[in-house]
Formats: C-alpha cells, sequence, structure tokens
C-alpha cells in the first residue's frame, strides 16, 4: 500500500510538472477587462525572428478567440519604442486600455535524431497594467517527440511522425499548441459586453476640386477612429482633419472611371476591428454615399 | 488453400493501413482570395444526419483520466470555429474579429433565450437569416462563413480506437446570397492494429492512449488547414506555379526629399504590368493607389492635407497580384519632409 502512495505521489509531482505555471498578483482580481493591447514579443537573440513572430501572429488570434479586443497591432508598433513600450499610458488614454499582454519566448528548440526528434518551446505570457504592474503571469514549455525513437509501441506511427517533422509545418504546429496552452490558463474576459456596439457611423461625404484638379474628399462620421476610402482595391487612410471630420485628396477619375474595377467605399474603424462602410457612386463625374 | 491464407495474411494489415488513412476534401471556389472582402465567421453548428442543428458532445470520460487524455477546454463547434479563424488570418481576407460578431449577434437579437452569462447563440435561428440582412443590418460585412460540424467522434474497438471528423464550411456574398466558397471534408486518424503494435502490451496499451483528446485536435486542425488551402494564397498550386510580382524600379519627384506646400508627391513603379500597385509614406499615409498608364509603368501622387506632418519619411511601394502576394520595396530616392 505504501509503496502504491508512493508511486501515486511521484506520478502526480511529474504530471505537475508539465502543466503550464500560473501566478498571480495578490490583488489581482481575476478578471481581466475586454480590451487589452498586445505588445511585441521579447525574445532572446538565439530565437528565431520568423519563429517569434508566428508565435506573436498565432497569440494575437487566439486572443481574439478567447473574446478579448485586441488593439491593432499597427497603432501599437507605431506608439510603442521598444517591447517594454514605456508610452503605454498613451495608448491607454487613447483607446481605453487597461490591460497589456506579452509573450516571452526564452527558447525554441528542434533536435532531429533520425529516428526520432524532441521539439520544444519554452517561454511565458505576462498581462501588465499601463503602470507596468504584472497582474498575471503563465509559464510553460510546450514539448513534443515522436519518431520511431518515441513510438516503439507503433512502427507506422513513428514513420509517419518523423515524416511530417520533416516539413516546416512541424513548427507552426509545435507553436500554435504552446500558445493555445498559455491562453488556456488565462481567465475569459470580465465582461462579455463591449463597447464594439456598432455606435459607429458615416453621416455624410462632400467633395471639391483642388486647384490642381484632384478631387478632395471628407467624410462626417464618429471621430477619434481611422478612416479608409477603398479604390480600385486599395484601401487608402483618411485623415482626421477635425474631430469627426476625415479627408484625403486623389484622382477620382482615374479609379472609378472602369465600373468593372470600382469598388468604391468609405469606412470608420476602431482600432478593434470594428467598422462601419458605406459604398460610393460614382454617376456623371461625381461621388456620393450610396 | 494454406497459401492464399498466407497472401491474405499479408494484404490485410495494407489494407487497414489504407483505409485508417483515407480522408476526403472537396471545395468549390467562385472568387478571388486575394480581395480584402470582409468576411464574418458566424458561430459554427453541431448537425445530425438530417442536418437539424443539435448540441455538441460533452467529451469522453477516458478525458478525466490525465495520463491518457485531457478534456477539451471548449466544445467542438467552438474549437473548430477558433481554428477556422487562425487559419482564415493568414489569408487576404478582412476577418470581423470573433467578439466583434458575437457582440454584435447578441445585441440583434440572436442570444439564446435564457442563455446565460456566457450568452450563447441561437445558431439554429442564426443559420435561417439571410446572409444579405445579416451583413447590411447587424455586422457590416461583404460575406458570412458558415461552419457545420457533421461528424465529431472518438470510438474504440479493443485493439483500435478511431477518430473522426466531417466538417462543411460555406461562404456566402451578402450582395446576392450566393456561395463564394465552399469545403466538405472528412477524414479519420486511428491508433491500434492498423499502426503496426510492435508487442502483445502495446497492442493492448496503444488504443487506450490512441483516445487521447490532442489526437482528434490535430485531425481537426489538419482537416480545417487542408480545406482552406484554396483561400490561403501560399499554398495554392496556381500561386506556387506563378512567380510573385516584381518591381524593377521605383522613384519620387521630391527634391532634395522636400515636399512642398501645395504641391503633390509624384511616385513611379517600373515593375511586372497588371498588378495593383500603391505607394505609403512612413506611418501615416498608408496605401495610395496608383494607376497603371502603360505596361508595367505605375503612377502615383500624394497631395499632402494642411494637417499632414511628415519628417524623414520613407516612401514604400508595393506591388500586389491576384493572389493577394505583395512585393514592396523602399524608394531609394530619399526620405521625404513636408515643408510649410
Amino acid at each position: 500500500m505504501s509503496k502504491f502512495k508512493i508511486l501515486l505521489s511521484i506520478s502526480i509531482i511529474l504530471i505537475s510538472a508539465c502543466a503550464p505555471k500560473v501566478r498571480v498578483a495578490k490583488d489581482f482580481s481575476g478578471a481581466i477587462s475586454p480590451s487589452l493591447a498586445l505588445l511585441p514579443a521579447s525574445h532572446t537573440s538565439l530565437a528565431a525572428r520568423e519563429r517569434v513572430a508566428l508565435i506573436q501572429q498565432e497569440l494575437s488570434s487566439e486572443l481574439r478567440n478567447k473574446g478579448f479586443f485586441v488593439l491593432d497591432s499597427k497603432v501599437v508598433e507605431r506608439t510603442c519604442s521598444n517591447p517594454e513600450c514605456p508610452e503605454r499610458q498613451q495608448l491607454a488614454k487613447k483607446h481605453g486600455i487597461d490591460t497589456f499582454a506579452q509573450v516571452q519566448v526564452d527558447s525554441i528548440a528542434r533536435n532531429n535524431f533520425l529516428a526520432g526528434y524532441y521539439n520544444s518551446i519554452r517561454g511565458l505570457l505576462r498581462f501588465s497594467s499601463k503602470d507596468d504592474r504584472e497582474l498575471l503571469r503563465v509559464e510553460h514549455a510546450e514539448s513534443e517527440r515522436g519518431g520511431l525513437l518515441f513510438n516503439t509501441g507503433q512502427i507506422v506511427q513513428g514513420i509517419i511522425s518523423q515524416v511530417k517533422n520533416s516539413g516546416d509545418e512541424a513548427y507552426g504546429t509545435l507553436a500554435s499548441k504552446f500558445v493555445r496552452t498559455l491562453v488556456n490558463q488565462v481567465p475569459p474576459p470580465s465582461s462579455q459586453s463591449t463597447t464594439e456596439n456598432g455606435e459607429f457611423q458615416i453621416s455624410s461625404l462632400r467633395t471639391e476640386k483642388t486647384p490642381l484638379g484632384a478631387d478632395k474628399v471628407c467624410i462626417r462620421g464618429t471621430p477619434n477612429l481611422s478612416a479608409y476610402i477603398t479604390l480600385h482595391r486599395t484601401r487608402t487612410n483618411l485623415r482626421e482633419v477635425t474631430p469627426g471630420e476625415y479627408c484625403g485628396i486623389y484622382r477620382l477619375g482615374d479609379f472609378l472611371k472602369d465600373e468593372s474595377q470600382s469598388r468604391a467605399s468609405v469606412e470608420v474603424r476602431s482600432p478593434f476591428g470594428d467598422s462601419t462602410r458605406k459604398e460610393l457612386v460614382y454617376e456623371k463625374g461625381k461621388v456620393r454615399l450610396a | 488453400m494454406k497459401r492464399e491464407r498466407c497472401v491474405l495474411l499479408r494484404i490485410l494489415p495494407l489494407v487497414l493501413i489504407l483505409l485508417s488513412c483515407s480522408g476526403t476534401f472537396k471545395h468549390n471556389l467562385e472568387f478571388n482570395p486575394g480581395e480584402p472582402i470582409r468576411v464574418a465567421i458566424l458561430p459554427f453548428a453541431r448537425v445530425n444526419e438530417q442536418g437539424e442543428v443539435i448540441s455538441a458532445d460533452g467529451g469522453l470520460l477516458i478525458d478525466e483520466v490525465g495520463v491518457v487524455s485531457s478534456k477539451p477546454s471548449d466544445d467542438p463547434n467552438k474549437f473548430v470555429r477558433k481554428i477556422v479563424n487562425t487559419e482564415l488570418s493568414k489569408s487576404s481576407l478582412d476577418l470581423i474579429p470573433p467578439a466583434v460578431v458575437d457582440s454584435h449577434l447578441v445585441h440583434n437579437g440572436y442570444a439564446l433565450k435564457n442563455g446565460g452569462e456566457d450568452f450563447p447563440i441561437d445558431v439554429a435561428n442564426l443559420y435561417k437569416a439571410s446572409p444579405k440582412e445579416l451583413c447590411s443590418r447587424v455586422l457590416q460585412c461583404d460575406a458570412v462563413l458558415y461552419g457545420k460540424i457533421h461528424r465529431w467522434d472518438r470510438s474504440y474497438y479493443g485493439l483500435q480506437s478511431n477518430h473522426a471528423v466531417r466538417i462543411e464550411l460555406k461562404m456566402v456574398s451578402a450582395k446576392d446570397n450566393r456561395a463564394i466558397f465552399s469545403a466538405e471534408a472528412e477524414d479519420s486518424e486511428g491508433r491500434g492494429i492498423t499502426k503496426g503494435p510492435t508487442g502483445f502490451s502495446s497492442l493492448v496499451v496503444e488504443p487506450i492512449r490512441g483516445l487521447d483528446s490532442d489526437i482528434i485536435a490535430e485531425l481537426a486542425r489538419d482537416t480545417v488547414k487542408k480545406m482552406l488551402t484554396p483561400l490561403v494564397s501560399p499554398t495554392r498550386p496556381e500561386v506556387v506555379s506563378s512567380p510573385p510580382p516584381a518591381i524593377m524600379g521605383a522613384a519620387h519627384d521630391a527634391l532634395n526629399g522636400v515636399i512642398s506646400k501645395g504641391s503633390p508627391l509624384t511616385v513611379v513603379i517600373f515593375g511586372v504590368p497588371k498588378k495593383t500597385a500603391s505607394f505609403s509614406i512612413g506611418s501615416s499615409i498608408e496605401n495610395i493607389p496608383m494607376v497603371e498608364i502603360d505596361a508595367g509603368h505605375y503612377y502615383g501622387e500624394f497631395h499632402p492635407l494642411p494637417t499632414d506632418s511628415l519628417q524623414d519619411a520613407t516612401v514604400r511601394v508595393s506591388l500586389t497580384d491576384k493572389f493577394g502576394r505583395t512585393t514592396t520595396q523602399d524608394v531609394n530616392t530619399g526620405s521625404v519632409t513636408i515643408v510649410r
């Protein structure tokens, strides 16, 4: 009986050693606000940039899948001068963000022994407040082994896994498992209600000719958003010249003359991905909202 | 008779192996996936053989046994929807974030009555709504993507365990309620006698280990990846066989890097013909469209607004082909500054 208890204890210790480690701050309420910004990944110089970029992309997708509203990465890149983002207060103030997430990749290893393989990714996911106080940390090492060496019970499965490991997809699969395990330890967002309720609107459009014969296009809509006009399958940004007025100058006739190519529209979009759009109609040299 | 039995015994394992590897995939694509259309991925539905929406299965008892399996964090509908979201985020499609989709659906009458804290969506009702109405009134999209899980099975047969999935995806245009992409796939994965057990103990142990929920999760992921191959540019056969767009040269006309008040910046590209060209300046001016004035010669203008401000900003040109592949290049005639 005592031998059984010892064996059981050892098994529990071994199993728990493989599980992610979660550390929460003492004053962490247990809930994370639904809007967050994902800071650039931090990594050691040994981890290849492209591999870290894939982890970052997977993380962005998983956090969205979990129900978080993740700030547009372009907004973060424009504001933050380095991965630690000392300018986070700007993001917090402008976009109402209370929480910042960041992945740190400590090591990425791929070891192929011909008759077997062992791959691993080690790192952590950290959530912090706008004053860089750590709220929650999840540390994890995801590993994968296969090939004949580690599939001694099934020859065919061993060969299949060895062949699969030879391609690039194997790293992608491991990276997505690593990210999923990290995000599964994160509590869901504090509330499913959201500011993203389709409250954005485009109320009017006006155009005027410039002295050089180009068209100045201005739309009036919800202020403090990003605005775009799509011409000839290309989406270009309008700039907010006054609160709620977004403008740009283009030669509209070059893009709207051929009906088969003219998919013209204007759009206002929040940095969390929600938007309102209106199609444009081009008739007799003039543009109006559909 | 003895000889025939011998031959049969040799062929039988091979047949079993081949059977365990089979999967069927078919798709139909009716639009250019390089176009950045806005797509809403709706909550997925588990359906029965008659196509009626049913509630998702719980896991198996084996998922409670930590050394063999682990409890899945999501039901199959949510899990497959997440995989589809992740895969399609690598395509040129403009996806509405899932939380935004769910939030809009809840706020527009598609929440289940007595849905509880998580506000699950009334999928049966949602799937009856017209895509045109969903996109124009609720989601602001160009198309909606439906997903149905027809099969999500883990079975144990003593010497063999099998995982099987059957998934259907359909993307419908909001313009004319027409299906612009559809894919159906069925695949299975086995463990046990079909994978070459090396001894009596592995004959018993491997089928039990083969009930691991990770296996069906990986099977679903691989199946979805194959289904979405036509939409994710780098893996499509016609993409792989054709060269990406090339830029032979580009220039702008800002003398000494100065854009004066009232005058536009002109940018030209010489590259392969019949592509979509654009240029950006720094991080604040994105993708000004250009016109192809002659085969391979692209021309564009940036007219600064009085409020625009640029300081030593790099001009970057791009050429994009019909598959959504983009080649970019910094214009080497120097950075630009707006001077008032």
